[in-house]
């Protein structure tokens, strides 16, 4: 991780130097143990901040879009872009990477002004389960490639694949996205197996309708709408999210369980094809809410379905925005007559 | 204010006497292994007094008084009927009053702070009426706690009823106000030496207490300084520490309606979200992101304290705990004073 | 046959596209095949134009079910709105169900402009799936009546 975080700090730093790019984004360390701090490096000196460790949980391409945006010139609309626009560096994982495939697919970012530099993902640790085991009272964290070691905490050290977060260890495209990297670095990656990918759904797939609702509804009563987890999707970028629709008001805005449900299902429903699950809304969740649990289970119909995976094929149109005429259709109703005639 | 003393079986005495009259909330862990571990506010079962983490819990105690979502009043849409669209002011029963067990001191000073800007609020009044706070003075702080740095205590016991302490042989309860008094049970007068241990750990912490405000910085030095460009760069707009703050006020209403009825609601604003402010045309004067979190800390930091006196922080650290990009008003304080 | 005046009747949500499902309707309509009455039709352009807000606002306002229904593959109107829509539709309903909405609260089908027995068919198929399901709780939103600071602690 050492290794990787310096590699970091002087490829960012030849880059801003060379001015080759005006940005770097990447982490800096947070004021508490075990967090981080998106941060943009726009000087060689400055890169010497960034860090790589396993708390850096948050969605890095998340930021992309906005800093593009912040070096184009105002203009009217319609007006072409400037061709020799800033450009800006940022090193992705496996996740953040199919993440950035995505943006270059929906217009959010533009390829040629992003200079993508591929890491290696052992995972990434969950401060909270850490926090529950070691108390609140952690001072100092350190780490190497296997162990995390503690000052102050009831746990002098945990085992890194321990305390992985739920999404790295169930992720099977840890290795960035070739095709679209500028460079990549060398190293080792996490390596699960792909069988067990789906485990967390399809326990609760395996309850009855009730036991589902029972789950669904204690999972996020606990919910108090701040919307992080909407924030920290680097997916979500309406100009309007449909929670702001005042005419007609999809959702209301108060701690009604309906409202809070019908939230959650279609913030996830709108990353259907789309999530990559990097995790950045569970980090972000300030309740622990197991928000993926639900993008997750939409990204194994779409496996299922469709046979296709979030940004794993960045230039193939995203699973949504395209159509078989040999769909499934299980589910439409028939006319009684035709039964068994349609399969 | 008296001071009692009680063992582990007198205060539960108290409780089980409570719990005839009133309902008990109090933090307590989720019982659900499968889902994150915290405390948070719950009604309490039985007369067990609650084990409490270091630090605060989850949750403020804020949603007692400024309930999300409060209902002002109710209407009908119906217009066959002769009221059709009048709102009929609905406030809360102040009668039936609930007790607040464990409150921390941060909590219960962000209610008497709040109470400068609610003053002539009906339904925050109400709920004041409603809550009867016993509150628990905090031993240890938490890595993230600082109400020490924003003019408080750990150990201090403003704006609650009741205030208990932890000694080695069970609890010191002081009975600071007259409802505080009419809860009270049977309890012995705790002695002289007690007291005054009790008092010297608290002026003991007074004493590094710098109760510091920004009156004397100029409001557009502050409001022009560089470092809220670097904290809007990494602020992801979401409302963790609005929401998770016991001081913020800022709120919201709206209409809702469900087939003939209809009700108006006040639920929390957040000054991080885009529509804080906004006006019907088109115009924000926060338009910015940049604009939006110096709203926050300038509120907590200048803006009240030059209206009130005390900061608008009381220091309870569940936005330094949660926030998603680690934005530390410990910091932003700091930065500022330099 | 059920008692209209006394028991229980499920209202049902239904979404018709205008180009085939709609026509379908009508042409059920004009040929006088008997329907349940227990369905409340909502026109839209296309299947393609249904959003998940429109289903889920259905649920949340206390429909007991909803029916979405639009060209069969390969004749719609816009060409290919209905596949786009039928991808959609698919892990909708899924996740729906993943979350514990009892699986015939929304439905869909496709019922052509000249298939107005069909779809007095299929009607009768959905209100008697809902029927058995009983009126919908999970998702409706109930306004309560009261005021509650004593429920202020625990969500409503």
């Amino acid at each position: 991780m050492n290794k990787i975080g310096e590699h970091i700090r002087q490829r960012a730093a030849e880059l801003l130097e060379s001015r080759e790019i005006d940005a770097f984004i990447g982490f800096r360390q947070g004021s508490l143990p075990m967090t981080t701090q998106h941060y943009v490096a726009r000087s060689a000196a400055e890169a010497q901040n960034l860090v790589w460790n396993s708390f850096c949980v948050l969605n890095p391409t998340n930021i992309l879009p906005s800093l593009l945006k912040s070096f184009e010139p105002p203009r009217r609309p319609g007006d072409p872009l400037p061709d020799d626009l800033p450009k800006v560096g940022i090193a992705v994982t496996g996740c953040w990477s199919r993440n950035l495939a995505i943006q270059f697919q929906e217009n959010q970012a533009s390829r040629k002004r992003v200079i993508a530099i591929g890491l290696p993902c052992t995972g990434m640790s969950d401060r909270r389960q850490i926090l529950a085991q070691t108390g609140e009272m952690v001072t100092e964290v350190s780490e190497t490639a296997e162990d995390l070691y503690f000052t102050g905490g009831t746990v002098a050290s945990l085992k890194r694949t321990e305390i992985l977060r739920p999404n790295c260890a169930s992720c099977v495209h840890p290795q960035p996205v070739a095709r679209i990297m500028t460079e990549v670095i060398e190293g080792d990656c996490i390596n699960n197996d792909a069988a067990g990918r789906f485990a967390e759904v399809e326990e609760i797939e395996a309850k009855d309708s009730d036991g589902r609702w029972d789950w669904f509804s204690s999972e996020f009563s606990a919910c108090i709408r701040c919307y992080s987890c909407r924030n920290a999707c680097p997916l979500c970028y309406c100009p309007t999210c449909f929670v702001d629709d005042a005419k007609p008001q999809w959702v209301g805005k108060g701690l009604n369980s309906s409202d809070t449900s019908i939230f959650h299902i279609l913030r996830a429903y709108h990353c259907a094809g789309r999530c990559t699950d990097c995790g950045s809304c569970e980090a972000a969740c300030p309740m622990g809410l197991r928000l993926r649990l639900l993008t997750k289970k939409l990204d194994k119909d779409v496996v299922d379905m469709f046979d296709s995976e979030a940004g794993v094929e960045p230039f193939k149109p995203l699973p949504l925005s395209t159509y078989s005429q040999a769909d499934p259709q299980p589910f439409i109703v028939q006319p009684s007559h035709s039964k068994g005639e349609d399969s | 204010m008296k001071t009692l003393k009680l063992s582990n079986d007198e205060l539960q005495g108290w409780l089980a006497s409570w719990q005839q009259k009133h309902a008990i909330y109090a933090p307590q862990l989720g019982t659900d292994a499968s889902k994150p571990q915290f405390h948070d506010w719950a009604l309490l079962d039985g007369d067990e007094m609650p084990q409490l983490p270091t630090g605060v819990v989850k949750n403020s105690i804020k949603r007692f008084y400024l309930p999300q979502p409060q209902t002002m009043g109710t209407f009908s849409i119906d217009k066959r009927q002769a009221d059709a669209f009048i709102i009929k002011e609905t406030l809360p029963d102040s009668a039936k009053k609930q007790i607040l067990l464990g409150a921390r001191p941060c909590d219960a000073r962000a209610i008497l702070l709040k109470n400068q800007i609610l003053a002539s609020d009906p339904y925050f009044q109400a709920a004041r009426e409603k809550n009867i706070v016993v509150g628990v003075t905090c031993s240890d702080q938490a890595p993230t706690c600082f109400c020490h740095k924003t003019g408080a205590s750990p150990l201090a016991f403003i704006g609650m009823d009741i205030a208990l302490s932890q000694t080695d042989e069970g609890w010191l309860a002081e009975i600071i106000t007259p409802r505080g008094e009419e809860l009270a049970g049977n309890g012995a007068e705790a002695s002289e030496a007690k007291i005054a241990e009790l008092k010297e750990k608290r002026d003991a912490i007074k004493q590094c207490s710098p109760a510091h405000g920004f009156k004397e910085q100029p409001m557009q030095e502050m409001y022009d300084a560089p470092l809220w460009q670097g904290l809007s760069d990494r602020c992801i707009s979401c409302g963790t520490c609005t929401f998770l703050c016991p001081t913020c006020t800022c709120f919201d209403i709206q209409d809702e309606t469900s087939g003939n009825t209809g009700r108006r609601i006040r639920i929390w604003d957040s000054c991080m979200t885009a529509l804080f402010t906004a006006h019907t045309s088109g115009h924000n004067p926060r338009g910015t992101k940049l604009s939006r979190v110096r709203q926050r800390f300038m509120h907590k930091l200048k803006y009240y304290p030059d209206d009130y006196g005390p900061l608008y922080c009381v220091g309870c650290g569940r936005c330094v705990r949660d926030c998603p990009t680690n934005i530390d008003i410990r910091e932003v304080i700091e930065d500022l004073q330099s | 046959m059920t008692d209209i005046n006394t028991e229980w009747q499920p209202k049902i949500i239904t979404f018709l596209c205008t180009w085939c499902s709609y026509a379908g309707a009508d042409l059920a309509g004009v040929s006088r095949y008997q329907y349940p009455p227990n369905i409340r039709v909502i026109k839209v352009p296309c299947s393609g134009r249904m959003s998940p807000n429109l289903i889920l606002n259905a649920l949340k306002g206390g429909a007991d079910g909803v029916l979405v229904s639009g060209c069969h593959p390969g004749d719609c109107h816009y060409i290919s709105g209905n596949y786009f829509a039928r991808r959609r539709f698919g892990l909708l309903g899924n996740l729906l169900e993943f979350i514990g909405l009892e699986k015939d609260r929304v439905q869909f089908t496709w019922v052509s402009a000249a298939e107005g027995e069909q779809f007095a068919d299929v009607i009768s198929q959905v209100t008697e799936s809902v029927r058995k399901l009983g009126p919908a709780t999970r998702l409706v939103k109930n306004i309560p009546a009261e005021i509650n600071v004593e429920r202020a602690c625990a969500n409503e």
